[in-house]
């Protein structure tokens, strides 16, 4: 039986035909679908704007790590000068912390890993 | 927070900055940020046309693949089916365009 088969190569995605052992191309134009990771949208200037974030409004991941981009943007200014290294590199950290935060964050809103805690009777 | 408030934010450590710079590195932080952590989770559509590949990754915001379906069906009444990935890249003598 003939189905439809994906990959990844050279950066590019292949989509072809298989059965048999044996790859074609397909017949004929396919509408196609892609899911996957995105990045956000481009910082503009402009107080709002329809496909990037404009300075009226905000990135479209969960508020509660938009800080991360001030920690992650500190840590960069700060490290330009040799006497602020340590403050930049305490900014560094807190932004370390939060992508570990995200990343659990992420897992619990997307179903997986579970920790189970203990209690006391 | 808004970009307003982020660029307030850093001016209160950092008040000689330009918002250009502050900007472009928010824009550095924020792919860097979602990059590591996959917040944004999403689909684009494309037309493979002629050729049976197209530029995906580099050329768009998507950074990481997770399914593709096809559209079968005419009309209104189409819908998409999920096709599957290989690991192995098929060689030339498997292949027959």
């Amino acid at each position: 039986m003939e189905t439809r088969v994906w990959w990844i190569e050279d950066n590019k995605v292949w989509i072809k035909n298989y059965s048999d052992g044996v790859f074609t191309k397909l017949s004929e134009p396919a509408n196609v679908k892609v899911w996957g990771v995105l990045l956000g949208e481009d910082f503009k200037p402009e107080d709002t704007h329809s496909t990037g974030i404009g300075l009226l409004e905000s990135p479209k991941f969960p508020e509660e790590f938009h800080m991360a981009l001030v920690y992650n943007v500190l840590g960069s200014l700060y490290a330009g000068k040799p006497e602020t290294i340590q403050v930049a590199q305490y900014w560094d950290m807190k932004y370390q912390q939060a992508i570990v935060d995200a990343k659990k964050r992420k897992n619990s809103i997307q179903g997986g890993s579970t920790i189970i805690k203990g209690a006391e009777f | 927070m808004t970009q307003k408030q982020m660029i307030e934010f850093i001016k209160e450590h950092h008040p000689n900055e330009s918002d250009t710079k502050i900007r472009i590195l928010l824009q550095s932080a924020s792919d860097d940020f979602l990059a590591k952590t996959h917040l944004i989770k999403g689909s684009l559509e494309s037309i493979t046309g002629d050729s049976d590949n197209f530029d995906l990754l580099g050329s768009t915001s998507m950074i990481e693949i997770d399914r593709i379906e096809v559209r079968s069906g005419e009309g209104p009444d189409y819908e998409y089916e999920q096709i599957q990935r290989i690991g192995n890249v098929p060689t030339k003598t498997k292949e027959m365009t």
